[in-house]
């Protein structure tokens, strides 16, 4: 355990008043323990390489106006009924999935046109073209993740490999983007899921882990004799309610049963029971029975 | 006309409104916290003393291990309510029975804890 581990373990819980409780906002328990709370500048930044993204890829070449509106990590289930493409990249599994309706407005800007669908457009059967430029936007968007976690990684790493026609590998964490079309007055979610790893890998990246350092010379103690523990003597435990404690006063007397030996204890733990000696003015424990 | 009885203005003005809201009849009863709290069970344990010993060492511990606590022989014995030393008591006999007499007790008046 590292000394800022220790103290925070000794440190004493603090109360806060009523007013001030709406300054500690309720966590998913699901991201207790890792940094989740420290992803909103992983977010914003990328939310800015997304709109650099479609500005130079899509709006300049074909004339479209799309930008990205937020991006947030989404706890939550994948959206049904949608067409995901997943890669299995070297650092874990990326899957990407965009709202029908941007994905055949930006096909049709690409085939020259004006973005504008015709009526019903959304239901029509999935065609090829689509899932190509699908899978297109896809591995161009799963290699901008992989950098943005990995700044230093090399293109070639960044590979997203085979398509795979696949939903978001169990336990994923979804990356909701909202997306406009402004042209067409257009908005939906673009979803980036991150499996186990990547989730892992960007966790890493936003807070790495402070290990103790080999030098630290409490680190190198053998835990047996660095790990102190208090043995409690107790010879009665009784249950009363609190009510009948406070009617207590100096001079009363409780009639108990005391046994012959004492509980000995650590925390909770009954390990022993014991006889109690006096010798040179203090008190011992001696004639230790192990408790079964 | 002769003015009625039937409609006198003065003694309505100088009559209470029925209609005037009575806040402590139509208010939520209060939760009476401290009959709450007296019937919270708490443990009450009668501690000898303690020693501070090492993993190593408690694992050493046998039938022959004489180990030091940290209260001195005829010091009142602790009492701890829920891990917490509140008092000293000393244990006296009564007949062929035992008795646990307070020697102290801290004060809680649980009145002093109402907001």
């Amino acid at each position: 355990m590292t000394k800022r581990t220790q103290a925070l373990s000794r440190a004493r819980s603090k109360l806060l008043a009523t007013d001030d409780a709406s300054r500690c906002p309720v966590l998913d328990p699901r991201t207790l323990g890792r940094p989740f709370h420290q992803l909103q500048d992983f977010t914003a930044r990328l939310g800015e390489a997304l709109g650099r993204y479609f500005s130079q890829r899509f709006n300049r070449r074909y004339g479209c106006a799309f930008s990205v509106g937020g991006v947030r990590l989404q706890l939550a289930q994948t959206p049904p009924g949608m067409q995901w493409c997943s890669y299995r990249t070297a650092g874990g599994q990326i899957s990407v999935a965009l709202k029908r309706s941007l994905l055949l407005t930006l096909l049709d800007y690409r085939y020259g046109g004006s973005g504008e669908l015709p009526p019903g457009a959304d239901a029509a059967p999935e065609t090829e073209s689509e899932l190509r430029l699908l899978d297109l936007l896809g591995r161009e968007l799963a290699a901008l993740l992989q950098q943005s976690i990995q700044p230093e990684a090399t293109a070639a790493a960044t590979d997203a490999g085979p398509l795979l026609l696949q939903p978001p590998a169990a336990g994923s964490q979804l990356l909701q983007i909202t997306l406009h079309e402004n042209t067409r007055q257009l908005s939906g979610m673009l979803w980036l899921a991150l499996d186990e790893r990547w989730l892992g890998q960007l966790l890493a990246s936003v807070a790495p882990r402070q290990l103790p350092s080999p030098s630290d010379e409490h680190a190198t103690l053998p835990l047996g004799r660095q790990l102190q523990l208090r043995l409690h003597a107790q010879l009665l435990e009784l249950q009363l309610p609190l009510g009948e404690l406070l009617a207590l006063r100096p001079g009363d007397t409780l009639p108990v049963r005391l046994p012959p030996l004492a509980r000995v204890q650590v925390g909770d733990a009954h390990l022993f029971d014991a006889a109690v000696a006096e010798h040179d003015g203090k008190l011992w424990l001696t004639s230790f029975q192990d408790v079964e | 006309m002769e003015p009625t009885d039937a409609f006198d203005i003065d003694a309505m003005l100088a009559a209470p409104a029925d209609t005037a809201p009575e806040p402590a009849a139509n208010a939520a009863p209060r939760r009476d916290n401290l009959q709450m709290l007296r019937k919270i069970p708490v443990t009450l344990t009668l501690e000898v003393g303690s020693a501070k010993v090492s993993l190593l060492e408690l694992m050493a511990i046998g039938p022959g291990s004489v180990v030091e606590l940290d209260r001195l022989a005829g010091e009142p014995l602790l009492i701890k309510v829920n891990g917490t030393t509140v008092g000293q008591a000393e244990v006296v006999v009564a007949g062929d029975n035992y008795g646990l007499k307070v020697v102290e007790l801290a004060a809680l008046d649980l009145d002093t804890l109402q907001p």
